[in-house]
């Protein structure tokens, strides 16, 4: 059997009493080991409400999240789970302002036996790894958006979790910074083989993935190994407003009525 | 909208109306009893049927007066006297009562109608005591009980009230019973004389100053030297209350300008829309009004909550009953509203100083670091002080806030360690071992010890040598404050009285004087100094470098004794021993022969002196005010620190870190603050002893001593300081979600 570092059974979450918002609605999904995934979907579809669950940041009003065969309601200590399994790369308020960079990666192992020397010498490490060898004692405040989310990354990778979960971690990025950041998650996932969830709204992001997931109203709606650059394309295409038009038949633009069919059935390719 | 925006914080908003409110509460409670026990004392003397009190021209005050009960006699004989009553006054140190005042009147005389009976019988023989409605709830006695002092048991023949709380909570008897029990045979404190015409009473007061130079003739109610010394009592209370007023203001300040950052975004959309500066003054120093405004109103109900609490004990009723009047009130609310004022208008003048553009384009500040840390990372380790330096303001008038109370409980312990070192030094005169004093005297000023058992001490196996002293405090021209030491010239203890210029004493007119006190007398060798009426001539100066001594005179023990009214009496007895190292064994052997000492090691003395014991509960409710009015300023400025940085928390939270982490990091920089605070309190305070010294007269005799006691003390503050001050903002940083801290905006 294939050990999934993600399971997640029936997962729904719905916030507010009286008046309801179904944030998460019987969500199933896998994610193997060494996966790298991207969520995509409009904003309020629940895509930080899945990834707040399965990081264990809040409890699921039912389903099950598992992780590394872990049922999470099974588990007592969930500040110690998060800070051994699980790395969080946010798109905002993501540094502590009033630490340096090297500070920030070892906010994380100070919940671990790891002596002050041994910490030092790992967020140097994990710096130089995600290229801030130079400027790894600035403060944030002082450090680019790029570098800030470096530093993010890095401080993600401190107790070698098995999976990083980011949350539109270039949200607030230009396209150049974006790239650079993309390259840098790729690279760690082909060489350490970590586990990435990342949550965005980017295209770019999302072509660079080798799986992407569709939501939209707290469910999946779509869920593609990509192949190639096209698919991704499309992918996009039928993710956006124009794509739903297609799809239901509904406010089509007069000058693409005429492939509608055509265009359904590649959407439905993907 | 200032209620609005108050409301916006509540939590914020009630922790400083209570920080107000403690500091205008003590203004309240504390002047209030000033005031009661100053008018207290005051009705003692000024509501009795008399319309002169005679006493000793130099006394301080009445109480420590004596003038020979021959006199009363002779005062009937001056014209316009109608009738004559001796009093005599005593103190008493009980255990339910620190300050018990015993009055001794004449049975027969006119003074006794003012001891209204509410159960019993007048005074009819010896050994017969009336008791104060207050006392006889204190002490649980009743008509018939029997009652003891100093030694001897007096039958309780009836309950009185006067409605001066000082008498009712003490007691009356006898003249001749008085004068035993108060070792004030022959004497009396003071007499009260009634005037056969009250308009030509000045006549009769001149005629008897004119007759008896020694002796001060009183109108009742009159402005006396008893009087100035209680107008000290008064402001006392009152320079407490402004301390803890200002610490509450600068709490206030914090407060305002809390709200004004956050608010730079609306400030300028306000601005934006063309409101005038004027008007954001305006709404800002509205809010800190009324801020005030409720925080003196809710300090008054507290004020008044604890003057009516004291009632509950008798002991401390009858002492301190807390007078209330609406000047007192409205004194308050003017206090807590310049304390508005003051603490607005600094942060509405920021607010109006905002650029309409700029502040719009403000980010909140959440993410800001301040410029100092971001220019010295380096240079200050650990986030907590980078996150204390991250708002410099807020910090700096939080450390100066605290920093003023602490620096107010430096400046008092550290003069009362030098007093108590001067004081120390001055009865371990001549390097005694012991210290023998009157068991009965709740006050040095009034101790009354026999000399006969100074003699029998002389003699007991071990002592090699006993040191006589009486000490009195008299004033010279130019001097208010002399104190007279009565010394044997044949002692031992007059040579600690080291010369200078000249010799020492030897006859009942010789004088030697301080160096401190030639000064100020612009007296030298061979001239003469008039005290208490009587004229003495200056043999010696010198020069102990105690301020005490150094400001004072010494004449020979026979004259002292005979100058005061203290036949064959002593303050205080030095005691020299074959051995010291058997002090402490000595010191309870000669308690249990003569039940009448107390006997301490020199340097244990002021422990057992009540002065020091009252100035010691001072000190304490100063501490407990500044812990109350400092926590809460305190954690106020963290309890905003730690909601500024709820996404940080929530960051923390999610990369894994325990509940127990996230309370020791907010504890951490609270201790900080307290710590920097206690810091700056040093330095105010040892300012404010520097100042304190400078004081005309009084500064003369303050001397402060920083003892490893005094830092100690403070020590201790700052980490209770900064615990009750962090602990609460700590729990509510460890209660805050992961996520819904993430999601704080
Ligand atoms: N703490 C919360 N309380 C109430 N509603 C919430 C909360 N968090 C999210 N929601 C709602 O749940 C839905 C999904 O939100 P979210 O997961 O943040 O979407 P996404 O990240 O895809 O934009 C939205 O309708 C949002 O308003
Ligand atoms: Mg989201």
């Amino acid at each position: 059997m294939t050990q999934y570092v993600v399971e997640t059974h029936d997962l729904t979450k719905i916030y507010g009493n009286g008046h309801e918002v179904r944030a998460l609605d019987g969500v199933n999904l896998t994610v193997a080991a060494g996966e790298l995934v991207a969520i995509v979907g409009p904003s309020g579809s629940g895509k930080s409400t899945l990834l707040n669950m399965i990081g264990a940041l809040d409890r699921p009003t039912s389903g099950e999240v598992v992780i590394d065969g872990t049922p999470l309601s099974k588990v007592r200590n969930l500040d110690q789970f998060r800070s051994q399994t699980i790395g969080f790369v946010f798109q905002t308020h993501n540094l502590i302002p009033t630490l340096t960079g090297q500070e920030n990666v070892e906010v994380p192992m100070y919940e671990t036996t790891l002596s002050g020397s041994k910490r030092h010498g790992r967020a140097q490490e994990l710096l130089r790894l995600v290229g801030l060898g130079e400027r790894m004692h600035y403060l944030p405040a002082l450090m680019s958006g790029g570098e800030r989310q470096r530093v993010a990354i890095a401080r993600a990778l401190a107790n070698r979790p098995s999976i990083i979960l980011a949350d539109e971690l270039t949200g607030m990025l230009d396209s150049r910074t974006t790239q650079d950041i993309l390259a840098l998650l790729t690279q760690l996932n082909a060489q350490q083989g970590t586990t990435m969830i990342i949550v965005t709204h980017n295209h770019e992001v999302a072509r660079a993935t080798r799986r992407v997931i569709t939501f939209r109203d707290g469910k999946v709606q779509s869920d593609v190994a990509i192949r190639s650059a096209y698919e991704s394309d499309l992918l996009d295409w039928k993710s956006s407003t124009l794509g739903q038009a297609i799809l239901q038949g509904d406010g089509v633009p007069e000058g693409l009525k005429a492939i509608v069919p055509q265009l359904r059935e590649a959407f439905d390719k993907v | 909208m200032i209620l609005k925006n108050l409301w916006r914080r509540k939590t914020r908003t009630l922790l400083t109306l209570l920080g107000v409110a403690f500091g205008v509460a003590a203004v309240v409670a504390l002047s209030a009893f000033g005031e009661g026990f100053a008018s207290s004392f005051e009705k003692m003397f000024a509501t009795t049927s008399a319309d002169l009190t005679v006493s000793q021209a130099d006394a301080m005050m009445a109480f420590l007066s004596a003038v020979d009960d021959s006199l009363g006699d002779e005062l009937r004989q001056v014209a316009g006297v109608e009738e004559v009553a001796g009093e005599v006054f005593g103190m008493v140190q009980m255990d339910e009562a620190p300050y018990f005042i015993v009055m001794g009147e004449d049975p027969r005389s006119f003074t006794m109608q003012r001891y209204r009976l509410i159960s019993g019988q007048p005074i009819t023989t010896r050994k017969q005591i009336l008791l104060g409605k207050l006392a006889a709830k204190n002490f649980k006695k009743e008509v018939g009980s029997t009652f003891r002092l100093n030694d001897s048991t007096y039958r309780v023949v009836g309950i009185y009230e006067t409605g001066v709380s000082l008498e009712d909570g003490g007691a009356v008897m006898g003249l001749t019973d008085a004068q035993r029990a108060f070792d004030k045979e022959g004497k009396v404190s003071y007499y009260s004389l009634k005037v056969k015409d009250v308009r030509r009473i000045s006549e009769v007061k001149a005629a008897i100053e004119k007759q008896w130079p020694t002796l001060a003739a009183a109108r009742s109610g009159e402005p006396s030297r008893q009087t100035e010394m209680f107008g000290l009592y008064r402001s006392f209370g009152l320079f407490i209350g402004i301390f803890a007023v200002l610490v509450g203001g600068l709490g206030m300040m914090n407060t305002t300008l809390m709200s004004v950052f956050e608010r730079t975004r609306e400030i300028g959309v306000l601005r934006a829309v063309g409101w005038r500066r004027r008007r954001v003054v305006n709404l800002i120093l509205g809010e800190s009004l009324v801020l005030s405004l409720l925080g003196g109103l809710l300090g008054i109900l507290i004020g008044i909550g604890l003057t009516l609490l004291v009632r509950l004990s008798p002991a401390v009723e009858s002492l301190l009953q807390g007078i209330l009047t609406p000047t007192m009130l409205a004194q308050a609310l003017v206090i807590a509203l310049l304390l508005g004022a003051v603490g607005g208008l600094y942060p509405a003048w920021r607010a109006a100083q905002l650029a309409p553009v700029e502040a719009m384009r403000y980010e909140g500040g959440s993410g800001d670091v301040g410029r100092i840390t971001r220019q010295l990372t380096r240079w200050i380790p650990g986030s907590a002080l980078r996150n204390l330096l991250r708002r410099p303001t807020r910090t700096l008038v939080t450390i100066v806030g605290i920093g003023l109370g602490v620096g107010f409980i430096v400046a008092l312990s550290a003069m009362s360690e030098g007093m108590i070192q001067e004081f120390t030094t001055l009865a371990g005169a001549g390097q005694m071992d012991l210290v023998v004093q009157d068991a009965k005297a709740s006050d040095l000023s009034v101790a009354a010890l026999d000399e006969r058992v100074a003699d029998q001490v002389r003699t007991q196996p071990g002592v090699k040598g006993v040191s006589k002293m009486l000490m009195k405090t008299s004033s010279a021209p130019g001097l208010p404050y002399f104190l007279v030491f009565g010394a044997d010239p044949r002692e031992d203890y007059v040579k600690h009285f080291r010369i200078h210029e000249g010799r020492v004493i030897e006859k009942s007119r010789d004088i030697m004087i301080g160096r401190f006190a030639a000064t100020s007398l612009k007296k030298g060798l061979g001239e003469s100094i008039r005290i208490n009426g009587v004229g003495y001539q200056i043999v010696g100066i010198y020069e102990t470098g105690v301020s005490y001594e150094d400001t004072g005179g010494v004449i020979t023990l026979r004259e002292a004794q005979e100058r005061f009214g203290m036949g064959r009496k002593l303050t205080l007895m030095g005691v020299q021993l074959d051995d010291p190292s058997q002090a402490e064994s000595m010191a309870r052997q000669l308690e249990a022969q003569f039940p009448s000492i107390t006997v301490s090691l020199t340097s244990a003395m002021t422990q057992r002196t009540q002065d020091f014991a009252t100035m010691d509960a001072i000190l304490g409710a100063l501490v407990a005010l500044t812990m109350l009015v400092g926590g809460v300023v305190m954690m106020n400025a963290m309890l905003m620190s730690v909601f500024e940085r709820t996404q940080e928390i929530g960051v923390l939270r999610a990369v894994g870190w325990r509940r127990r982490r996230i309370i020791g990091m907010v504890l951490v920089e609270s201790l900080a603050l307290s710590l920097l605070s206690a810091l700056m309190g040093i330095g105010i305070g040892m300012g404010l002893s520097a100042l304190f010294t400078l004081v005309p007269t009084y500064g003369t005799f303050l001397k402060a001593l920083y003892s490893p006691k005094v830092f100690q003390q403070v020590a201790a503050l700052a980490l209770i300081l900064g615990t009750i001050g962090g602990l609460y903002p700590a729990w509510r940083a460890s209660r805050m979600q992961p996520i819904e801290a993430l999601r704080y905006e």
